[in-house]
């Protein structure tokens, strides 16, 4: 048998395909073997099957286009549209409907299905046929709900497009250098102050760069007070007079400034009224008072608590200004009388004290001094 | 290359003209890669954190391409603008450039996360893929001792340039392309690869069946002409790349971009060595692609009924700024730039579209073109100048037109006007930070509310009416974006606390503002890919979509209870349209095709960097030097080539060194060559020139100076002799475009056989003489988008040459004055130029003579092809051929509008425009004396054509015809003239 | 990837969740593109004949019997589609060269390429009835059975049909010394 046998090659040839797909029985297939083994001309035709066939399932699969997926799933979430079905139901229940609406009253007086709609029942039925058509309508799958699904990600029905994110770079991982400062000089103030001349000036001054390094005068620039002191015009000016300057200097001044009790006084308000008053100015002024202050004896009476008092007293403070006994504070003798121990002892004898206060006997004391001198 | 130059000319005079020297001082941060320079002290906060981001990108960079770099990398920190940006080149240095300011987000194309980070990830591309050399590469680097700069002086350095850097002769598309997909996914998919602004923009194409340009006309005409200009490069070569990743991989894309040794020196070649095909067939294929998958996304949108709008304007207003709406007027007011105009403040009335001019705007920007806010009680409108500088707070009365300067160099913007207590609010932008500022009348002054942490920002915000409330858009340092509203009694008071109105993700929330009666809240998102206007209700704190667009609607007004203006994308501009205030139900999104190249390819998800932290990147460890930089200790020799010059008629072989430091504030330049014709004297054969460059001033020195187009003539420049000068700039005014600058030159020559200037005129009398010359310049120029050079403005110069000779000397003193302005036909000028000149000297004395004639241009040239426009020119008559001691010309210049070609050559030479200009001319001399007086007129044109060669050559090919009249000749002369500019 | 079987997503579909029929997009939109282009030997035309496929199995899911085969009943519709498109066309193409393979050098591109573009020319000349059952049998694996149901044909034809179109392919073939 070969193939050019036409009663066998009917069967071999369905042999040759059969084997090609893997269909054939074990009984087949070793006919098949047979065959091919005697007819060389049916071997090479199987050979060249077996070819074509094996080229076929090399055929690489066409990839689509991209856009593919979106417009047949598009398409799915498109609005539908009437079929003829449909629309054939639609036209057929609007018909009906306007029919039992509008039929004419007087062509029949017969129970006509308009008659349904009158009076009280008629409320009944049209509400049922209107609910009909509602149902029929959505039945027919002609507003078809939206899919709760589709709602997920979304502002009030926006869809939120996909996009790739991964983990971004966070606050933690931008360490910056003195960020601090580099805002502090976002400020207007900061940037007028750096445009201004002056300041620019004794930036470059390097005393004026170590005194912004100092700890202490970097808690003073926070202090309001001195804030508002650095406001003040009377301030300004007095920065600028050189006595000021000079003082600012001296090393007593400066332990001075650091007393307790000077930082006290300092806040009394009698003696900033004091400081103000004219007369106190004039003394301050005055080089004799300085030369006094100076003087360590007097110093220490004026730490001396009876002095303290006796200088509150109302009286004390009216001899003071009595010019006759600033006259007596000058005489010699009087300052050795001051420092007589006995005269002391009488001063503190209260029958002394009242004698002094007698108007006879000062009268007597005032002819006395004219006979002394 | 050419951008980086500009930002490195700015930064010289910048850092010189600085008013605070206590920050002037360069100082630099050095590792092994990296050195990071900066001149002010008030940036020194931001150095580490960009060192690491520096360090992190390099890292990653050097994985991918494996890369090793030829050099250092130099960055230069800077804050020229008030919006930050970044350069980069690697010729003849590895350079970067970069912005400490914000970036504008403006319609989503610019990043919202922390910017460093980004711009590091964006500039190291262009790095790499410029640097990047292969063997034999590199061997022409080391025969030429660097990577060459092509010099027009010497036009063998292009070749030159090619062989060692030939990666830098492919288009901008190109590197910006790969820049941006690469960027997008080292940043965790935040990027122009997966931008809504970049789908909009081939949707729209698509949409309206518009051309997409191919890659020749994308450079030719799609980044010179369209609104968007350059940008375009940005857009379709992100695209085109998103492409190629989608079809072949992302990885044969590195394999694209890699310049191994394995690769073809040219962009084009290696494309086809890497993908099979040609570069042309692939972006046919690309469009092919773009225009099925917009249709895609025009057939999601469709879905859903479209929002339908009613134009109200029949022009498109090309680029378009924050816009208000004066009910009483009917009009909308606001600053366009569109192509043919110069940007400016315009008030459109909405019922017939016509547009009336305002005020110009000096420096508008790309895309928002200017801050405005709107003061309707006054009828004012404040709006920023200089907007891609410092920007300055300028005010306009809307009726009048009449503008005022407030503030210069406010650096605010984001302006919004509090009518309650009439005070103007905006952001303000200085050393990297943005400030909540509040500028009240009479706005001369501004008061800090809020400085925001270093990588947060504010922008677009908004005051309602009854002054209480402000919102705006905040973006995080991750790159989220929130609607935020605040206090603004809180404000006023230290209280920065703000409530999140909406989170809108990695979307930004645009010009959100506020209704007349405050209830809502107006603005667009990219929420569902697609710009759509959303209305914010305050009471019942929801938010609702209004509109479902093809394209895109921007800029909301309210305008009433049930309308509303906004701004519809369209390809030429966005054009003002009114829409019904009225929710939209549903919108679909779009699919974004960057998306699709992750989910094909997720191999780019690998390539997200880990963020630039203290604990990975620790910079103290890599640091090898911090402290003073001075330019002068770092100058290297960046390349010694052999060149051909021309002497007199002579060929002259030689060499040509370059040197200089790597932020080109020094420059050397030395070139020296030999005639070995026999037929030239022995002390003529030698030739030399040394050219010293170091901030303002310059040093010259030539002995038997020699010109590469001397080779060609007619105009020679070559001479025998020795000259010394010195020469030194100074600004006086620098507010580009508007600046005055003096120049001063002294110059010493001997051994002279003709005149240094005109090569006509030979001397016998003497063969040296000294030279001092100044030169006081004022100008103030503009150009609209699409122009070829200056169309508007105005000029006017002092100009003084004194000569010493033989004892004597000849002051000669001459005044330039050009004025211009656009015809209402886009980019065709009308220049009117005047001359006048006058010299002390005595007539019969060559030096004392002024002299004209002839075009001027060489048959290849490298000086300005539009040399016709120079005082001495006089084209019709022969070189120098008319003088005299005084003269006075005039010229009527008529510009036509340049003609660009879509598509004319092939990608690596064609041709970009022709640009004719016509001109007639009136030159009279010798006033004082009616016997040497000589008049002459001529009639003339010049065609210059742009040719571009390997996609950055530039080089301009002119035709020049003119007849000219003399008033003793008896017929006219004519002059025809043909001239090759070589680069520009 | 999606493990549910075709038949409960199919259910999960008819009762309401448009997601799923998703799933049988992305699990069968390649092979019955297939099924189309090389029956058609159109690019853009397959496409559309591959969503109105899908499309029409959407709207008539409800009448699949869940008990056959899904993508059984899906190439029914697709290859009656590209019958009807046959019939209205009434020609044959030659092989449209836009699509792309993947992972291949450029010259192995080349030779598949060429070769597909011998086999397509030749399978456009063969009766469509007979190309049809080459290609489900060849480009999709399916068996005798399959095909029968898919076609609605006796499984004997489809052997006969098979068998006689593996014997012309192979004369056009020679024919062409391919």
């Amino acid at each position: 048998m070969t193939m050019t046998d036409p009663d066998n090659f009917d069967h071999i040839f369905e042999l040759m395909n059969k084997e090609i797909d893997g269909v054939n029985s074990k009984k087949e297939s070793a006919e098949l073997k047979r065959h091919l083994q005697k007819h060389a001309d049916s071997a090479r035709y199987f050979k060249k099957l077996q070819s074509i066939s094996k080229r076929l399932g090399r055929v690489k699969a066409v990839t689509p286009p991209s856009y593919l997926r979106t417009t047949i799933v598009n398409s799915i979430y498109a609005p539908k549209k009437f079929t003829e079905a449909q629309q054939s139901v639609w036209d057929t229940v609007i018909s009906k409907f306007t029919q039992l609406l509008f039929t004419n009253k007087e062509a029949s007086m017969e129970q006509t299905p308009t008659n349904l709609f009158t009076g009280k029942k008629g409320i009944f039925v049209l509400s049922g046929a209107i609910v009909a058509v509602v149902a029929i309508v959505y039945l027919a799958g002609l507003y078809p709900p939206a899919d709760t699904e589709d709602a997920v990600g979304t502002i009030g029905g926006v869809q939120k497009a996909k996009k790739y994110r991964s983990e971004q770079i966070a606050e933690k991982d931008v360490v910056l250098k003195n960020e601090k400062n580099a805002r502090v000089i976002q400020s207007d103030k900061f940037q007028k102050l750096n445009k201004n001349d002056r300041f620019q000036k004794i930036a470059k001054d390097a005393s004026f760069q170590e005194l912004l390094k100092d700890a202490a005068f970097q808690e003073l620039l926070k202090d309001a007070a001195f804030q508002e002191l650095l406001k003040d015009a009377a301030f300004q000016e007095l920065l600028k007079d050189a006595a000021f300057q000079e003082l600012m200097k001296d090393a007593a001044f400066q332990e001075l400034a650091k007393d307790a009790a000077h930082a006290e006084l300092m806040k009394d308000a009698a003696f900033q009224e004091l400081m103000k008053d004219a007369a106190y100015q004039e003394l301050m002024k005055d080089a004799a008072f300085q030369e006094l202050m100076k003087d360590a004896a007097f110093a220490e009476l004026l730490k001396d608590a009876a002095f303290q008092e006796l200088l509150k007293d109302a009286a004390f403070q009216e001899l003071l200004k009595d010019a006759a006994f600033q006259e007596l504070l000058k005489d010699a003798a009087f300052q050795e009388l001051l420092k007589d121990a006995a005269f002391q002892e009488l001063l503190k004898d209260a029958a002394f004290q009242e004698l002094m206060k007698d108007a006879a006997f000062q009268e007597l004391m005032k002819d006395a001094a004219k006979e002394a001198y | 290359m050419q951008r980086v130059q500009k930002i490195l000319a700015a930064f010289a005079y910048a850092w010189l003209l600085q008013s605070a020297p206590a920050f002037s001082q360069l100082s630099s941060l050095e590792t092994k890669n990296l050195r990071l320079i900066s001149y002010d002290r008030s940036h020194a906060f931001v150095v580490p954190h960009l060192a690491r981001c520096f360090e992190n990108a390099f890292r990653f960079h050097s994985k991918l391409f494996s890369y090793t770099p030829t050099e250092e990398v130099t960055l230069l920190l800077q804050d020229f603008g008030d919006y930050g940006n970044g350069g980069a080149t690697a010729v003849p240095f590895n350079l970067i450039s970069v912005g400490i300011s914000p970036f504008h987000y403006a319609y989503e194309t610019s990043p919202a996360n922390e910017r460093m980070n980004a711009l590091m990830n964006h500039e190291l591309v262009h790095i790499v893929a410029l640097d990047r050399a292969s063997e034999s590469d590199r061997l022409f680097q080391s025969l030429f001792s660097g990577k060459i700069v092509p010099t027009r002086e010497n036009p063998l350095s292009m070749l030159y340039s090619y062989l060692t850097t030939p990666r830098r002769y492919s288009p901008r598309w190109y590197h910006e392309g790969i820049a941006s997909f690469l960027e997008t996914w080292m940043d965790g998919g935040i990027g122009r690869a997966l931008g809504a602004y970049d789908e909009m923009v081939f949707r729209t194409m698509v949409r309206d069946s518009a051309y997409i340009y191919d890659y020749v006309g994308l450079e030719s005409e799609g980044t010179t002409i369209d609104f968007q200009v350059k940008a375009n490069s940005y857009l379709y070569g992100t695209r085109f790349m998103n492409f190629v990743a989608y079809q072949y991989g992302p990885e044969r894309l590195i394999q694209w971009v890699s310049r191994t040794d394995e690769s073809r020196r040219f962009f084009a070649s290696q494309f086809e060595h890497v993908f099979g095909v040609s570069l042309e067939q692939a972006w046919s294929d690309w469009i092919t692609f773009e225009r099925r998958w917009q249709q895609a996304n025009l057939d999601s949108i469709r879905l859903h009924p479209v929002s339908r709008h009613r134009e109200l304007s029949p022009q498109t207003l090309g680029s378009v700024s924050r816009a208000f709406y004066d009910k009483s007027q009917k009009k909308i007011y606001a600053a366009i730039n569109y192509p043919g105009q110069v940007a400016h403040i315009a008030a459109m009335k909405i019922d017939d579209g016509a547009v009336e001019h305002i005020c110009d705007v000096k420096g508008g920007a790309l895309y928002y073109v200017s801050s405005l806010a709107y003061d309707s009680s006054s009828r004012v409108l404040f709006y920023t100048t200089d907007n891609n500088k410092w920007r300055d707070l300028n005010m306009v009365d809307v009726e009048t037109g009449v503008s005022k300067l407030l503030i210069q160099d406010a650096r605010t913007g984001d302006l919004a006007f509090n009518h309650a207590d009439k005070s103007l609010w905006g952001v303000r932008h200085f050393i990297g930070f943005s400030t909540l500022v509040r500028i009240p009348p009479p706005y001369t002054d501004w008061n800090q509310v809020y400085t925001l942490p270093y990588g947060k920002d504010l922008f677009d915000i908004d005051i309602a009416a009854d002054g209480k409330t402000l919102t705006g858009a905040l973006a995080e340092v991750s790159g989220n974006q929130k609607l935020i509203q605040m206090d603004i009694q809180k404000l006023m008071k230290g209280d920065h606390s703000s409530e999140i109105i909406f989170d809108f993700d990695s979307n930004s929330p645009a010009t959100f503002v506020f209704s007349p009666d405050g209830r809502f809240s107006f603005g667009t998102s990219y929420y569902s890919g697609v710009s759509n206007i959303f209305r914010y209700d305050f009471e019942k704190k929801s938010m609702v979509a209004l509109t479902n667009c093809e394209t895109g609607y921007f800029r909301p007004i309210p305008v009433s209870d049930d309308s509303l203006i906004a701004f519809n994308y369209t390809g030429t501009g966005f054009v003002p349209v009114m829409l019904t205030n009225r929710e939209q139900e549903h919108v679909s999104a779009i699919n974004f095709l960057g998306q699709a190249v992750v989910e094909r390819h997720p191999i780019v998800t690998q390539w997200k960097l880990d963020p630039p932290s203290e604990s990975s990147i620790n910079i103290d460890s890599l640091t090898t030097y911090s402290g003073e930089y001075r330019p002068i200790d770092h100058i290297k020799v960046t390349s010694l080539y052999p060149m051909v010059e021309g002497y007199k008629d002579f060929a002259s072989f030689g060499l040509r060194m370059n040197a200089s430091d790597p932020i080109l504030i020094n420059e050397i330049d030395l070139s020296t060559s030999y005639s070995p014709n026999a037929l030239l004297p022995a002390g003529e054969r030698l030739h030399a020139r040394l050219n010293l460059h170091s901030w303002r001033w310059r040093f010259l020195a030539t002995y038997n100076a020699a010109d590469f187009y001397d080779l060609f003539g007619p105009t020679k420049t070559s001479r025998k002799g020795y000259s010394a000068g010195v020469q030194y700039r100074e600004f006086l005014v620098f507010d580009e475009p508007k600046t005055m600058d003096y120049l001063v030159t002294g110059s010493a020559y001997w051994g002279l056989e003709r005149l240094p200037d005109f090569q006509n005129v030979s001397i016998k009398s003497f063969d040296r003489f000294l030279s001092v010359s100044g030169r006081l310049n004022y100008q103030y120029f503009m150009r609209s988008i699409g122009a070829v050079e200056e169309e508007t403005g105005f000029r006017w110069q002092m100009i003084s040459h004194n000569n010493y000779v033989n004892g004597v000397l000849f002051p000669r003193l001459l005044s330039n004055l050009d004025y211009g302005f656009l015809l209402p036909v886009s980019h065709s000028s009308i220049w009117l130029r005047g001359s006048s000149g006058y010299s002390f000297g005595e007539r019969e004395e060559a030096f004392a003579k002024f002299y004209f004639g002839g075009f001027g241009n060489n048959w290849i040239d490298y000086l300005d092809s539009k040399r016709f426009r120079e005082y001495y020119s006089f084209p019709g008559v022969e070189l120098n051929e008319i003088g005299g001691t005084n003269y006075g010309k005039l010229t009527l210049e008529w510009t036509l509008p340049p003609l660009r070609f879509r598509r004319f050559g092939v990608q690596s030479f064609y041709m970009n425009w022709m640009h004719l200009s016509l001109f007639a001319s009136g030159l009279s001399t010798n006033f004082d004396n009616p016997s040497l007086k000589q008049t002459a007129v001529n009639v003339g044109g010049q065609l210059d054509c742009k040719l571009v060669m390997f996609s950055t050559q530039e080089s301009t090919l002119s035709f020049g015809y003119a007849v000219a009249w003399r008033d003793h000749l008896p017929s006219s002369t004519k002059e025809f003239m043909i001239s090759l500019k070589l680069l520009k | 990837m999606n493990d549910k079987s075709d038949s409960v997503l199919v259910k999960e579909c008819l009762s309401g969740i448009k997601k799923s029929f998703e799933i049988l997009v992305d699990r069968y939109q390649k092979p019955v593109f297939n099924v189309a282009f090389r029956i058609i030997n159109n690019y853009d035309d397959a496409a559309e004949i591959a969503q109105t496929t899908f499309i029409k199995a959407f709207e008539n899911l409800s009448t699949f019997d869940t008990k056959r085969k899904f993508f059984s009943w899906l190439y029914r519709i697709a290859t009656n589609e590209s019958l009807n498109y046959l019939k209205a066309r009434k020609q044959h193409e030659l092989l449209s060269d836009d699509h792309v393979s993947h992972d291949q050098t450029p010259d192995e591109k080349f030779d598949d390429a060429e070769s597909d573009e011998q086999l397509q020319t030749a399978l456009m000349q063969l009766n469509p009835d007979y190309r049809i059952v080459l290609v489900l049998c060849h480009f999709h694996n399916l068996s005798y059975k399959e095909i029968s149901s898919i076609l609605d044909v006796p499984e004997k034809t489809v052997k006969s049909r098979l068998f006689s179109a593996r014997k012309n392919l192979k004369e056009l073939l020679e024919r062409e010394n391919i």
